[in-house]
């Protein structure tokens, strides 16, 4: 009968040399799903061997942001000499070329004052995220500009819109109607934008750039097809994205309307020759409006003191709405999205685990955390809600009286908040020698045109006060 | 819409050579853009990277390897496949750039028409006055009609929208409670219970298997439910030599003493030797080696193999499931998941076990996770790991000496234990979290590979070298110790109040499972490592030589019959639906009526 | 001409108004961009994957903006076992251990086995062919010395403001790291040989600017072992 017992005695003794050997080996230990050791030692070789290096790019310098400041300063300083003191489109135009060159296809669209809206907004409200010292100028410098000089960003800065701007082939004047209500929409994209980045959901602006994919001549599908549609729409509809999206025109906007200098039609007195009329791709001229039908005083004043009694209203009812919508927008915040994922399967064992909750699992973050997470985001998202929906009811209120009361202007005059400064309309006037190279006084046509459209001009009173130059060298 | 016309000198040749200039650049770029949406499109819709196709035919290679036309094919359409990715890629890259160059060249054409602009358009000659009061209205009308379709829209999304957040937690209870309770004898399916033994309280709950699943099969070393099987018909006479009721036999071209597991017509057993590590899959029909999946370094695991004596080998774990999935183990302690196609899911380099007849612990599955023993001369541990991703669920230190015993899940009360025997502890954890708790003190100097077996409110522990104890499960009190016979790798059959087991020097005993009297022992030639099996009525019990004793149970020693396979054999018979699967020395067998 | 271009100066209540007005928006202005700048950090950030939190999804091979993707695998050559039996290069239960195509795990074919010297072979990565996958990277984490792992590279990354695989990223291993320590590489000092149990999880530690500032050609070379650890 065999003993398997005193078989094994004697081999209790024996070395384990391989555990000696393997004594490194490593216990995939607490807390650890994957590898994240070595498994295996490193070789001894016996060769002569080097170990080859792991080799990384570097990424774009800190230095190569200051450049990209100083650069934005000059283009800018540039532009507003050129619109405001020179009024120059040729010069704008070549500074356009020379920004979608350099923001554009150079740094391909990255960072470009609009998108750092958000970076503001989150460095703002969340106290983890730092904004880079230069995203912030980035942020600043643009509106600086706007309150000095006007929108001279829009100029020939931003690459968004210059690319825009240089496509502008044939376009037509939209209806005053759907101006005013595509307009509104810039005012709903900046508040979401501002809310999203705040609560660190998402940047959406960035998100949904179109012109990105062009810049960097790479890009997925639908955002190229985006840009497309834009840059099409762009030959006949002068710069769509600017005029109906572009949440950073909002503040520029606000900046511009209370400018201290500003880009003019003409440098002089206005003669009313209304050459100017249609100068504008965008429709930003404002016409002279005196001697026109006013409205009955008494119902004007009662519109008003309607509106005013509103605007309350507005904004509570904003407010909740954008309170209710609060929920669906959490739902783009990952951590509210994930927790919602994991909720539901467990309402619902049927449902088919996903990456997210999957991964979120094998991480082993506890669920009370991951709820404790998505509702301070809920919860910000809540309030945000509130002040989002308040705001644009505002908003909206205030735009119904600005259309509502009306200032006197005798002249053609560019309308401030929203003028690109673009100088298309500068070469028009013919007040200014510097600025016709298509139109020039003293030819027939001039001449024509003078005697039909302006009958004042043959009054001598009024004529003395338009300039009387002499023909410039052709 | 006005459209804004200037006055141009349109009928220079210049001028119309850049219009035409700008005309076909446009041309150009839409049919670039058209060119590109078409291969952005195609590369979505067939991503050749991601090819099924290729990865069927490389699979199918894999167990063909040997096929030369299916070789070539799988390396044509690797090619054909890389080509068509990097083409694209390029194309993408090319036609953006002429994308933009057309687009350049259109804009340049056009603008540069601008210089052949003679005047600027003048305005009407009529004055069309504005009407500030018409224009103010409707201007007034629009943003209240973008106001209303923005609070519409707002509305039509936030109203119906219901948050999974919001739903009171009450009603978000977690995942069903996979601790079912465990089935009650009755809960046995009929054809088994019928001209069958009562079965045993069935313990190990799994929520992926079924119970009729679980009886049908053998998912674990002991079986379905502690040493019971609910296999009919099963034959009573076999020889190995003539070749009698032997269905087939296959070579298992590893090594190895561990036993199968049976699932839905399949056999799993792993061999390996200094080398290699291998889990093999069996048709149970024909006996055909249907995959093997090499485990080499799984987890990591060192190449070179610890040293284990003859007698343990470097495969005397049994391998286990939990009905998705397959869990094996090798003396190199490490864990390795794969599903039934042998495609490996996950592994776990436990540690090289310091033991010195080599780490030889069975896995058990319970619930979601994997039960593992690791004792150890130093620092060993029982543990669970969670079977779909196998991270670790609970890990409780044990501070015992080696031991090759395995962990085995009981329903004891209202409660599963799993109950670990080591020199010289018999310790029960809860195995949901690896809490202990009982611990009883009964097989000092003891070499434990048998498993502590349960029935009736008796846990049995036993130990070559030791004694055999039964201890009171819920006193945890030592009822009574016996150190004349005692099974020593073996583990001990319960059945209606006898408890039947062989020891390692070839002993045959039964006993009393009240009070620890023997009723009857006998000799072999043999020892036996193999455990007894109740089926069909009577018990199944192999010796090392391979020689069956099937007895009829009872107070008194009856053999039925004593067939021989010829091969020697450590593992415990498999006995399901009416075969029973033998595993020789180098063979395994299927015998069949 | 400046008789007839500005009208009498006179503070009217329109253009005190305007003043106050402008004075008011530049103050908001001032403030939120003195507030913003007060709390600004001097250096930019760039995206970067946290190898250790990384679970090889692909969202980073198919979400990028950048096509073919900015992110690549990595090979730390101090970590690597120089494996015969790659899991990162070959196939499961590859039929051999050669490079035909049948055996490769990589689909694009981006990885380079070089004999050393038996059985050590070397792996090294082609970044032109790399399309970060990650198909190697697992099996490499799963079973081997995990030296396989992805990382941004930054001459590719456009370092979007929104990155669009960050937002995807299931298991938070995206974030916005500082200039000066762009990439999470792994060395051999932070998986030091010990036995135990129970080790502690390590997290990838961001190298340190000083070994930056080495060299300053557009590819950098990194010290694979520096004495001195963070």
């Amino acid at each position: 009968m065999r003993s398997p017992a005193t078989l094994r005695r004697p081999l209790r003794v024996l070395p384990f040399l391989a555990s000696l050997l393997f004594a490194g080996s490593l216990f995939l230990g607490v807390g650890l799903l994957r590898g994240d050791e070595m498994n295996f030692p490193q070789p001894e070789f016996t060769t002569q061997y080097d170990f080859p290096l792991t080799t990384v790019p570097k990424p774009t310098s800190q230095a190569q942001q200051w450049i990209d400041v100083g650069v934005m300063f000059l283009a800018l300083s540039l532009a507003s000499w050129l619109a405001v003191k020179k009024r120059s489109r040729r010069g704008l135009f070549w500074v356009m070329i020379f920004s979608l060159i350099y923001f554009g296809f150079i740094k391909q669209g990255c960072v470009c004052p609009i998108g750092s809206i958000q970076n503001v907004a989150l460095g703002l409200f969340d106290s983890n995220y730092a904004v880079p010292i230069t995203v912030t100028i980035f942020f600043v410098m643009p509106l600086l500009f706007a309150l000095l000089f006007g929108r001279v960003f829009c100029s020939s800065v931003c690459a968004l819109g210059a690319i825009q701007d240089l496509v502008v082939l044939k376009p037509i004047t939209l209806p005053k109607k759907l101006t005013v209500a595509l307009s509104m929409i810039p005012y709903v994209y900046i508040g979401t934008a501002i809310l999203f980045a705040a609560t660190n959901t998402g940047f959406i602006i960035c998100r949904y750039d179109p012109f990105i994919g062009f810049f960097r001549l790479n890009g997925n599908a639908p955002y190229l097809y985006l840009g497309a549609g834009f840059l099409i729409s762009g030959m006949f509809i002068a710069r769509p994205y600017c005029r109906f999206f572009c949440p950073y025109g909002v503040l520029l906007g606000l900046m511009s309307r209370f400018s201290w200098k500003h880009l003019t039609i003409t440098p002089s007195k206005c003669i009313d020759c209304r050459l100017c009329e249609v100068s504008c791709p965008f429709d930003y001229i404002d016409k002279p409006n005196t001697g026109l039908a006013r409205e009955n005083r008494k119902t004007g004043v009662r519109r008003l003191s309607y509106l005013f009694l509103m605007m309350p209203v507005m904004i509570v009812l904003g407010g909740w709405i954008g309170h209710r919508m609060s929920i669906p927008m959490s739902r783009y915040n990952n951590a509210v999205f994930l927790a919602e994922q994991v909720r539901a399967e467990q309402l619902n064992p049927g449902l088919e685990e996903t990456l997210q909750t999957k991964t979120y699992r094998e991480m082993g973050t506890s669920e009370d955390e991951l709820m404790a997470k998505a509702e301070k985001v809920r919860r910000q998202m809540n309030m945000g809600g509130w002040i989002l929906g308040g705001f644009l009811g505002l908003v909206f209120c205030l735009k119904l009286i600005g259309i509502s009361v009306s200032r006197t202007r005798t002249d053609y005059e560019v309308h401030k908040p929203t003028c690109f400064s673009c100088g298309r309309c500068c070469s028009y006037c013919p007040s200014d020698e510097m600025h016709r190279p298509n139109f020039i006084p003293g030819t027939p046509a001039y001449n024509e045109a003078m005697a039909l459209r302006n009958p004042d001009a043959a009054d001598p009173e009024k004529a003395a006060k338009a300039p009387q130059k002499e023909p410039a060298e052709v | 819409m006005r459209v804004v016309e200037y006055q141009k000198d349109t009928a220079t040749l210049p001028y119309q050579l850049l219009k035409n200039v700008g005309k076909v650049a446009g041309v150009f770029s839409l049919i670039v853009c058209v060119l590109l949406i078409a291969n952005n499109l195609s590369i979505k819709k067939t991503d050749p990277i991601h090819s099924p196709a290729l990865q069927q035919l490389i699979d199918q290679l894999k167990t063909n390897p040997n096929d030369e036309v299916l070789r070539e094919q799988v390396r044509e359409l690797d090619m054909i496949a890389r080509r068509a990715f990097f083409t694209s890629q390029h194309f993408n890259r090319l036609g953006i750039y002429l994308l933009v160059g057309g687009l350049v060249v259109m804009v340049v054409a056009f603008k540069s028409l601008e210089a052949f602009k003679t005047a600027p358009p003048f305005p009407d000659s009529s004055d069309p006055k504005d009407d500030i009061v018409e224009n103010a209205r409707w201007a007034r009308k629009a943003v209240t009609a973008v106001g209303l379709v923005l609070v519409g829209f707002a509305l039509m999304i936030a109203l119906p929208w219901q948050s999974s957040l919001d739903i009171p937690p009450e009603i978000a209870t977690p995942v069903p409670d996979t601790t079912e309770a465990p089935p009650a004898p009755e809960a046995v399916p009929e054809t088994v219970t019928n001209a069958q033994p009562e079965a045993p309280a069935v313990s190990v709950s799994i929520p992926f298997v079924t119970e009729e699943q679980r009886l049908a099969n053998w998912p674990f070393l002991l079986g379905p439910a502690d040493n019971v099987s609910f296999a009919k018909g099963v034959p009573t006479s076999w020889d190995g030599e003539t070749g009698e009721h032997i269905k087939w036999k296959t070579a298992i071209p590893l090594p190895g003493f561990n036993t199968p597991v049976y699932w839905e017509g399949k056999l799993y057993l792993t061999g390996a030797d200094e080398t290699a590590r291998v889990i093999y899959c069996l048709d149970s029909e024909s006996g055909e080696i249907l995959w093997q999946t090499s485990a080499d370094r799984a987890g990591g695991a060192p190449t070179e193999a610890v040293e284990v004596p003859d007698s343990a080998g470097h495969a005397a774990a049994s391998m286990t499931t939990d009905g998705v999935r397959l869990f094996a183990s090798f003396a190199v302690g490490d864990l390795v998941a794969l599903d039934f196609d042998g495609k490996p899911l996950w592994s776990v380099y436990l540690g090289t076990p310091e033991n010195s007849y080599g780490y030889a612990s069975s896995l058990a599955a319970y619930q979601d996770t994997v039960l593992v023993q690791f004792d150890q001369d130093e620092a060993g541990f029982v543990a669970a790991y969670d079977a779909a991703t196998g991270k670790e669920r609970w890990k409780t230190a044990r501070d015992f000496g080696a031991s090759w015993s395995s962990p085995a899940v009981h329903h004891i009360g209202d409660h599963d234990e799993v109950i670990l025997a080591a020199d010289p502890t018999v310790v029960s954890y809860d195995p949901a979290t690896g809490k202990e708790l009982w611990r009883v003190d009964c097989l000092e100097n003891g070499e434990v590979a048998s498993i502590p077996a349960y029935a009736d409110g008796i846990v049995y522990a036993s130990a070559d070298a030791a004694k055999l104890a039964a201890i009171d499960a819920n006193t945890h009190e030592i009822l009574w110790e016996g150190d004349d016979l005692k099974p020593g790798v073996c583990t001990p059959l319960i059945h209606e109040g006898l408890i039947y087991f062989g020891t390692d020097d070839g002993a045959l005993a039964c006993y009393d499972a009240k009070t620890g009297e023997e009723v009857w022992a006998e000799f072999a030639d043999y020892g036996f490592y193999s455990s007894p099996i109740l089926a069909d009525g009577k018990i199944y019990l192999m010796d090392q030589g391979g020689n069956m004793f099937i007895l009829k149970p009872g107070r008194t020693y009856e053999l039925i019959a004593k067939p021989a396979l010829g091969d020697d054999s450590s593992a415990t018979p498999v006995i399901v639906g009416d075969s029973l699967y033998l595993r020789g020395a180098e063979n395994l067998y299927r015998i069949a009526p | 001409m400046a008789q007839l271009t500005k009208p009498p100066k006179r503070i009217t209540r329109f253009t005190f108004l305007r003043n106050l007005m402008r004075g008011f928006v530049g103050t908001a202005l001032g403030v939120v961009g003195g507030w913003s700048a007060f709390g600004a950090r001097k250096k930019n950030t760039v995206w970067q994957i946290d190898p250790m939190k990384c679970v090889q999804c692909e969202h980073c091979s198919t979400s990028c903006v950048v096509s073919p993707s900015a992110v690549k695998c990595v090979q730390s050559y101090s970590i690597c076992g120089y494996c015969q039996l790659c899991f990162g290069y070959f196939q499961p239960n590859a039929p051999e251990l050669t490079s035909a195509a049948e055996n490769q795990l990589c689909p694009t074919d981006a990885i380079e086995r070089v004999f050393v010297e038996d059985p050590y072979w070397e792996y090294n990565i082609d970044e032109d062919k790399c399309i970060g996958c990650a198909k190697c990277v697992k099996p490499c984490e799963t079973f081997g010395n995990a030296s396989f792992y992805l990382q941004v590279r930054h001459d590719i990354c456009v370092n979007c403001n929104n990155c669009s695989i960050a937002m995807q990223c299931p298991s938070d291993a995206w974030s916005r790291v500082p200039l000066d320590q762009p990439y999470m590489l792994k060395h051999q000092q932070d998986y030091p040989l010990q036995k135990g149990i129970g080790g502690v999880p390590r997290h990838g530690v961001p190298i340190n600017a000083a070994e930056m500032e080495l060299e300053l050609a557009p590819k950098f070379e990194l010290p694979l072992a520096p004495a001195s650890k963070q």
